[in-house]
């Protein structure tokens, strides 16, 4: 650990050792973390934490070396603009999606989870106890070292399709968001995860398949052929534009009530109808658990300490079990086979926002 | 305002007064980096006014709002810290020099 106690400012170490008289240095060494606020504050961590050792760094500023040069105005989480901006037009495309949820609306008028725990997870009679479509979905990818999450979750959700092939390209779509955005190729780019459902329903903006643009591993790669101009969709990739989105629904978070990406019975409402949800969350867990039910990581004020966005597809859950089955894009080596499984509390606490499509293009055909 | 990207410049000339939006490095939110916190020590010569984090799912980091407030040179150092490690993950100096 690089942030022992042996390291902190001397002058710092020295004015609050009278105020943790019952604390070994290693003890408190082994407790205290960097808080979201970077380097200017520490909290401690844990459940177990050192006795006094909370008390004694509340409230105070403590720095690793040289304090800051100047006050750092940090903005949190809830003063930024991650509202989902739904349009008139969003809404018209949403109303076939909204009618089949309809029956369900009392179900999901509100998540029960925060008030009432073993009712969250009890048996219901009005949707199933477990649903579970992990067998519709395309292999789960490896995005590897670049920030394509958005486009891996977005081309999951359109491969999921029946008479979709598995294998679009993430390559092709995630170089069709940069145009869109104007943003440059020789950098990684990330982008708001419901902007993709407009994107991919315009029809300038179909996606080909992956044979006819292989996706590029690291931005290094990327980064050469731009500066050799050699960067953009080959022509067998532009004579296959042929998949998209319809008809989608765009999910804004307004906390556990009613259409929210955070109130879990709108979800398992979703996923007992069929439709499988792309998600945007702060990515706020401990990695090494992957393999079990992730749970959130979170401040003293209840947000999530990660700051980093991710986007998934939420493809089933488990309400006995309490957890979200999540397709992810970081190999099959990473937790379940590449799933997640996210504990119901994750959801309400860290999903931001995520959209659904319940037609895509080509339209699957009539049935005979 | 001026604007720069962390990972193209190298130096930074600004004069007493002047503001810059200093976008910090980039890291895609893969394994092993999800929990990363975007950070910059400025030297006494520049003030670092607020930062916002940039709104991108896929990447971490953030723009730092600089502002020059006294001649002189100095260093500026921008990078990532792993929330979980307090480990310095990424890391960047950039030469500041504020002009009267």
């Amino acid at each position: 650990m690089a942030d022992t106690w042996g390291q902190l400012n001397p002058d710092i170490r020295e004015a609050i050792r009278p105020r943790l008289e019952t604390i070994g240095d290693d003890d408190l060494a082994s407790r205290i973390r960097r808080d979201d606020q970077g380097d200017v504050r520490f909290k401690v961590f844990g459940s177990v934490a050192a006795v006094g050792a909370e008390e004694a760094l509340r409230g105070e500023e403590y720095a690793l070396g040289p304090p800051p040069p100047a006050e750092v105005v940090l903005i949190p989480p809830e003063d930024f603009d991650y509202d989902v901006e739904i349009t008139d037009e969003d809404r018209a495309i949403a109303e076939p999606i909204d009618e089949r949820a309809a029956g369900l609306q009392e179900y999901f008028q509100r998540d029960p989870g925060f008030e009432e725990v073993e009712l969250s997870a009890a048996p219901d009679a009005v949707l199933p106890a477990v649903v579970d479509h992990r067998p519709q979905q395309s292999p789960v990818k490896n995005q590897q070292k670049r920030g394509t999450c958005v486009s891996h979750a977005s081309m999951g959700l359109l491969e999921a399709a029946p008479h979709i092939p598995d294998d679009l390209s993430e390559q092709y779509t995630h170089w069709r968001f940069c145009e869109i955005t104007g943003r440059p190729h020789d950098q990684d780019s990330g982008f708001r995860t419901t902007d993709a459902a407009g994107w991919l329903a315009r029809e300038d903006s179909r996606v080909c398949l992956e044979e006819n643009w292989p996706y590029i591993p690291t931005q290094e790669q990327v980064n050469d052929l731009v500066h050799a101009d050699g960067y953009g969709p080959p022509p067998a990739a532009l004579a296959d534009l042929a998949f998209g989105y319809t008809t989608y629904k765009l999910i804004g978070d307004t906390g556990i009530d009613g259409e929210s990406i955070k109130n879990t019975r709108y979800l398992e409402s979703l996923l007992a109808l069929g439709f499988d949800i792309v998600i945007g969350t702060w990515v706020s867990w401990r990695d090494e658990e992957n393999r079990g039910v992730l749970r959130p990581i979170l401040d003293s004020n209840g947000q999530p300490v990660g700051q980093g966005g991710h986007a998934m597809l939420v493809v089933g859950y488990d309400r006995p079990g309490q957890y979200f089955i999540v397709k992810n894009s970081w190999g099959p080596g990473w937790g379940h086979a590449g799933y997640a499984h996210f504990h119901y509390d994750y959801i309400r606490t860290c999903f931001k926002y995520g959209f659904t499509v319940s037609v895509v293009e080509p339209p699957a055909p009539a049935a005979a | 305002m001026e604007k720069a990207r962390a990972e193209d410049v190298d130096e930074l000339r600004l004069k007493v007064g002047e503001t810059v939006d200093l976008e910090s490095l980039r890291a895609a939110v893969v394994p092993p980096h999800l929990m990363l916190m975007p950070f910059v020590e400025t030297p006494q010569e520049v003030d670092l006014e607020g930062q916002d984090r940039l709104d991108e799912d896929g990447v971490h980091g953030s723009v730092f709002h600089l502002k020059a407030n006294s001649p002189g040179v100095g260093e500026l150092v921008v990078g990532f810290r792993d929330l979980q490690t307090s480990e310095v993950t990424h890391r960047k100096t950039i030469k500041i020099a504020v002009d009267d």
